[in-house]
């Protein structure tokens, strides 16, 4: 009994100290690039003279504003994935300046997984739902709203909710008036680069597209035209459909498979719709280094570093964070502060801002952003924020916003940080 | 006390509480070298409380121990066992899934290690050491444990108790469940202990058995050590009468003779072969408010005919009929509809569910007699059983008390109590007082009695010979089997007849 | 009379562990969140997240009491929810959705009950891969959509505001509760699954039905899965193949939890399926609006779960021996 009630007080005393120590994850203690001095900031501050009409000056950010504290939940599909993880690090490096804190969910599987992390984020106080991931569709967006919440993202349903103020919009690859949207866009851009790049024979990993997957069907599309456009232009690429495909997801034996037969043959390329990461072994193994060209559709990150520094990786089709994402801040913090009109469109609709991907084909590129962000530097600081944010910038409209970000093309981005 | 004797083990003022019940109450025990000391009382009398403390199987509550002159207070068996007490008991000791060898050196496993790794070629020589040490020869050291049957197993036990060299050896009602053969390897062991200058504590229910073997003999009852008797002043009478501390009246079995039984036949087995063989074209009848006995040497068939008369037991051919309804008897459900009820004899493997309450236990057979409709009300569940709990006399601290911590007597009450609620009318019943204490064996005599006396008809299987001679109408003697003797109730009936036609 | 009041109270704290857990659950996440897990809109919000793993797991001491592990629980709410959903979207008639979920639930109860009953294979595995057949299915039916809306059913079918959710959530709750509870304790299926769990020869010997207990188990089990997918349409309008992807394991957390063991047996109860569900649903929620991170969050799940299996076991970690 004596041993009983001991190994009980140990647990009792390891789940109190656990609890104390934890508290709620106010993301300042775990953000150690933050340790920039403003001075670093304005910097960048030369991006934000454009489309603003107005410049201001270097504003004193010290957490202190809004007034009240301001939580944002952030829905995600994976929190290991990479790209989120990017996107964590750019909101934690805000809250150090701004009154804001950030609210992660665990990796929603389903539908009800979402709802109970919507209906958890109102209970907490959230003001708005950040929807990096959406499964419940339409669903999601209107119980968001129905709990007072406000809702960025989602471009699928934006048609939908376009009238409801509580709808912020969301980012989209996709020009006006234009039918290509990011996926297919950004099949185009790998499919388009490898191209140039002078590779002769190319495959195609096309995830989800046999599965029906839109988004994969889409980059699938896009790769095509992008490979014909690069012939269009006397590129040597060859490609058939019918030949050069590999279906499916790793993991499985029928894809190991796939992908060895296919580097024992002569290709030189490979696109790849999903974490390329996972062609590196198989390549190694078939004693092929550096002798593919690889296409992916990832981030400026650890897990690509070393293959694009050989050459391994010669296209990456990079979101950057706090351009594509980051806009949602801007967003939700003006319809938080009283000014929901700065988040519409001239005729009372959800802004929608348009931003590009990033087609990375040469390593100088690709270390110049990843040392840009590793010193603790983002394209838009939150120097640069208080542009878009009404509250210091008064005349700030919603065309200047989605101008501000639109103007983040590759070239631009790199002309900013030489 | 004699001059010369040398004290091996000492318990004083040894205490043992179980929750409200006390166990032990400041028991003063000697056990000597050179001598078998047997032990023997009621159910809950403590003779087991008192070698399983020695043993390291629990702890005392008070008092102390002193073991070869030193304080001993060991705190598992294991520890127990290094001392030099040896301990064989009644339950199955041996563990399933491994091999013979395996069994012998189970937690000694070190012994044959070079490098962590056991030589199990070695074990497997030295287990057949064991084995023949105590005359258990035939066995494979190497065979799985499964494959023996259970009084092998409890002799792969012995042998591995023995191996140890105990200065103490405790044999806790073993040799109930074994056959002749078996018993006399362990007489065998206990004078080889005594003739080795050392120890033997045999507790039995057997008296015959305890008297032929024994030097001393200690009476408990209730927790106190009531007396010690030498071989001169052992005598049956005098011991039944410390044993349960009143006159036994009346007689132990049943004194009626020449009463008729009915000719009419409730139930016959015609022509049924076993699956397992062990009963080929067997065919019997049981007749209204017959006792019939079933003996015979083990392996002769008579368990499993016990079972294929409940239906429990797959039958290749023939059946088992009921004759009053002229129904087949196919399942055991069917059976119990059928008013039938069975008393393995396996009581903690097959007729108990030791982790759940008497309550519940009884109820699982008894339920649709006090069903309303599909509801089964928790006040007259609790009623029922409280009336079987009166009715047997079960001793416990409550009924929603789990069944395992019942002594061996009271969970054969409690199997008795599933069946008697029913008010069945056929009883089968598989070695029902095995290891039960005479104080209770006697009230199961009287029931049974009672029960033929209402019109019941009992059929009572079991290995005891005098039993069977005192409570059987009739007595079937199976061999190998088929049907070796029958024989009819009456005084000039005795044991050397029924031996002639069993081997 | 020291070793009895302490023999007493371990039993004693062992039963009463699992409302000890769930009572400490709340005070001390109550006191993290700062008092938004008591919040009515939390309270509303717990009572759409605790249904579906109550309902199974009430559903689920039916069947783990009777000996039988069952790992297709997740996947068989996924199925009937997408043939449910594609009914709806059909038709438009959202209670010809619910019948035919709850025809489809009661086939695979049947299935399983008898498969259990007369199959000699270790039901465990059986039920593994039922669970990976029925995924396979799922995907073949849903086709090329991944997930299946309500919204685009042929005639609207509505949507319930968030308090009338609420409502049906407590009333299917509680009517399902009280049915298992009633069946459990007030006829004789409780006392036949006990027996079977504890000792599955001695309940044969006992007479009982087996074969009849089992399907009778898993028919209570599938009932109780039936509603859980019916709330799940009603509450997201939403259906894949990861529906309910989570609700197996789940279940046998909030069993522990509950203070039932997962070998099942005489220490069944129903209450253990509504307690430890109740527990881990407030533990989940109570973790995500204090903010941690997963991995912190983990770890709290973890040492709970460890906490309240510990104080449990001591009511049926019996030492003492039948002497």
């Amino acid at each position: 009994m004596k041993k009983k009630i001991a190994a009980i007080l140990m647990c009792g005393v390891m789940a109190a100290s656990l609890l104390t120590g934890c508290g709620s994850s106010d993301s300042g203690s775990q953000n150690t690039s933050a340790g920039e001095t403003k001075a670093a900031d304005t910097q960048a501050e030369g991006q934000g003279t454009e489309g603003t009409g107005e410049e201001v000056s270097a504003v004193t950010l010290d957490g202190s504003w809004p007034a009240q504290k301001v939580t944002i939940g952030v829905e995600a599909f994976d929190t290991t994935d990479e790209q989120f993880l990017a996107l964590q690090e750019y909101l934690d490096y805000l809250t150090e300046y701004y009154n804001i804190e950030f609210m992660y969910s665990e990796s929603i599987a389903n539908a009800e997984g979402e709802m109970d992390f919507i209906d958890s984020c109102a209970s907490a106080g959230c003001k708005a739902i950040l929807a990096y991931y959406n499964v419940a569709g339409a669903e999601a967006i209107q119980r968001t709203i129905d709990q007072g919440m406000y809702y960025w993202g989602t471009e699928q349903y934006a048609a939908d909710f376009e009238d409801n103020e509580m709808y912020l919009g969301c980012y989209t690859f996709t020009e006006e008036g234009k039918a290509e949207n990011g996926d297919y866009l950004g099949g185009y851009e790998l499919g388009y680069s490898l191209g140039k790049q002078g590779v002769q024979h190319v495959f195609y990993c096309n995830g989800g597209a046999s599965f029906g997957i839109q988004m994969f069907i889409d980059r699938q599309a896009g790769f095509e035209a992008g490979v014909a456009a690069a012939q269009a232009e006397g590129a040597e690429i060859q490609y058939d459909a019918s030949k050069d495909v590999i279906e499916g997801w790793p993991g499985t034996d029928d894809f190991t498979a796939a992908v060895g037969a296919k580097l024992a043959e002569d290709y030189d390329g490979a696109a790849v719709s999903f974490n390329a990461a996972t062609l590196f072994q198989p390549i190694a193994d078939a004693g092929k280094n550096g002798q593919i060209k690889i296409a992916a559709i990832g981030g400026v990150n650890d897990t690509y570093y070393d293959a694009v520094q050989n050459g391994e990786i010669s296209t990456i089709v990079y979101d950057c964070e706090e351009v594509v994402f980051g806009n949602a801040v801007a967003q939700i913090l003006n319809a938080v502060t009283g000014h929901v009109d700065k988040t519409r469109t001239a005729d009372n609709k959800c802004g929608k801002i348009l931003t590009y991907r990033w087609t990375i084909t040469d390593t100088d590129t690709f270390n110049q952003i990843y040392d840009y962000h590793d010193g603790g530097n983002y394209f838009v600081s939150a120097q640069d924020l208080t542009n878009c944010l009404a509250e210091f910038n008064p005349d700030v409209t919603f065309e200047d916003v989605a101008a501000y970000y639109t103007a983040f093309d590759l070239d631009t981005a790199i002309a900013g940080i030489q | 006390m004699e001059q010369g004797k040398e004290l091996i083990f000492e318990a004083r003022s040894l205490t043992k509480h179980f929750g409200p019940t006390v166990a032990l109450n400041g028991v003063d025990f000697k056990v000597y070298r050179g001598e078998i000391t047997g032990l023997i009382g009621e159910n809950g009398s403590g003779k087991s409380t008192i070698t399983s403390i020695a043993a390291g199987m629990q702890p005392a509550t008070g008092g102390e121990m002193f073991f070869k002159g030193k304080p001993h207070k060991p705190s598992t068996m294991i520890e127990g066992a290094a001392a030099g007490i040896g301990m064989i008991v009644q339950e199955q000791g041996t563990v399933s899934g491994i091999t013979v060898a395996q069994n012998i050196f189970l937690g000694n496993e070190g012994k044959f290690a070079k490098a962590g790794i056991v030589s199990k070629k070695k074990m497997n020589q030295e287990a057949k050491k064991a084995l023949d040490a105590i005359g258990f020869k035939g066995i494979d050291p190497s065979m799985m444990i499964d494959a023996l049957n259970m009084q092998d197993r409890k002799l792969v036990e012995i042998a591995k108790v023995v191996y140890n060299n105990p200065e103490m050896l405790v044999v806790d009602e073993t040799t109930t469940a074994l056959s002749q053969s078996g018993r006399e390897i362990i007489y065998g062991i206990m004078k080889k202990m005594r003739d080795d200058h050392k120890a033997v504590v045999f507790i039995s229910h057997d008296l015959e058995e305890l008297m032929e073997t024994c030097d001393t003999l200690t009476v408990l009852r209730d927790g106190n050590l009531i007396t010690t008797l030498s071989k001169e002043q052992m005598n049956e009478e005098d011991i039944k009468r410390y044993m349960v501390g009143r006159e036994m009246t009346g007689d132990y079995y049943r004194s009626d003779y020449d009463t008729p039984v009915s000719d009419e036949v409730v139930l016959k087995a015609e022509n049924i072969t076993t699956g397992t063989g062990m009963l080929m074209n067997f065919d019997m009848v049981l007749h209204k408010g017959e006792i019939l006995g079933i003996g015979g040497l083990s392996h002769c068939g008579m368990h499993e005919l016990g079972r294929a008369l409940f239906g429990e037991e797959k039958l290749l051919c023939g059946a088992v009929t009921d004759v009053r309804t002229g129904d087949k008897i196919s399942s055991p459900r069917c059976a119990l509809l059928h008013g039938y009820g069975y008393v393995s004899k396996n009581r903690d493997q097959e007729a108990l569910v030791l982790t759940e309450s008497i309550q519940d236990n009884i109820l699982a057979a008894g339920y649709d007699k006090i069903q309303k409709g599909p509801f089964l009300l928790p006040k007259d569940c609790k009623a029922y059983v409280n009336k079987q709990k009166e009715a047997l006399s079960i001793k416990c601290a409550s009924i929603t008390q789990d069944v395992q911590y019942l002594s061996g007597g009271n969970k054969q009450k409690v199997v008795f109590g599933k069946w008697v609620g029913r008010d069945c009318d056929i009883l089968i019943l598989d070695c029902p007082t095995r290891g039960v204490d005479i104080g209770v064996k006697a009230a199961m005599y009287q029931l049974i009695y009672k029960m033929k006396k209402e019109g019941k008809s009992i059929v009572m299987i079991s290995e005891e010979l005098p039993e069977l001679i005192g409570m059987s109408d009739r007595l079937l003697i199976l061999k190998d089997g088929e049907l070796a003797g029958e024989f009819m109730r009456s005084r000039d009936l005795n044991e050397n007849m029924i031996i002639d036609v069993m081997i | 009379m020291d070793k009895k009041t302490k023999k007493i109270d371990a039993k004693l704290i062992g039963n009463l562990a699992p409302y000890i857990g769930l009572v400490l659950v709340i005070i001390i996440f109550s006191i993290t969140t700062k008092g938004a897990l008591l919040s009515v809109t939390n309270l509303q919000s717990l009572s759409s997240q605790v249904i579906v793993t109550a309902l199974v797991t009430i559903g689920a001491v039916f069947v783990f009491g009777a000996g039988y592990f069952d790992m297709s629980l997740g996947g068989c709410i996924c199925f009937a929810a997408v043939v449910g959903g594609q009914a709806a979207i059909a038709t438009g008639n959202i209670f010809l959705a619910a019948v035919v979920i709850l025809l489809v639930a009661l086939v695979f109860g049947l299935i399983k009950g008898i498969f259990a009953a007369t199959v000699n294979v270790p039901f465990f595995i059986f039920t593994i891969v039922l669970g990976s057949v029925i995924s396979a299915v799922v995907l073949v039916m849903l086709g090329s959509e991944s997930t299946i809306y309500l919204k685009d059913a042929v005639k609207e079918i509505p949507s319930l505001s968030f308090s009338q959710m609420s409502a049906v959530n407590i009333i299917f709750l509680a009517v399902f509760f009280i049915i298992c509870v009633i069946l459990f304790n007030y006829t004789s299926l409780g006392v036949r699954i006990k027996n079977m769990g504890g000792n599955i020869i001695s309940a044969k010997q006992s007479g009982i039905d087996t074969r009849k207990t089992t399907i009778s188990a898993f028919l209570v089990s599938a009932v109780g899965v039936a509603i859980a997918a019916f709330v799940i349409l009603l509450r997201t309008r939403t259906v894949g193949g990861t529906t309910a992807s989570t609700v197996g394991n789940d279940v046998m957390v909030a069993l522990v939890l509950g203070g039932m063991p997962l070998s099942g047996g005489p220490k069944s109860k129903i209450s253990a399926g509504l307690l430890g569900a109740a527990t881990i649903t407030v533990l989940n929620s109570g973790l995500t609006i204090m903010g941690l991170s997963t991995g912190q969050i983990q770890i709290c799940r973890g040492v709970v779960f460890i906490v309240v299996v510990l104080v449990s076991s001591l009511s049926y970690r019996g030492k003492l021996l039948p002497r």
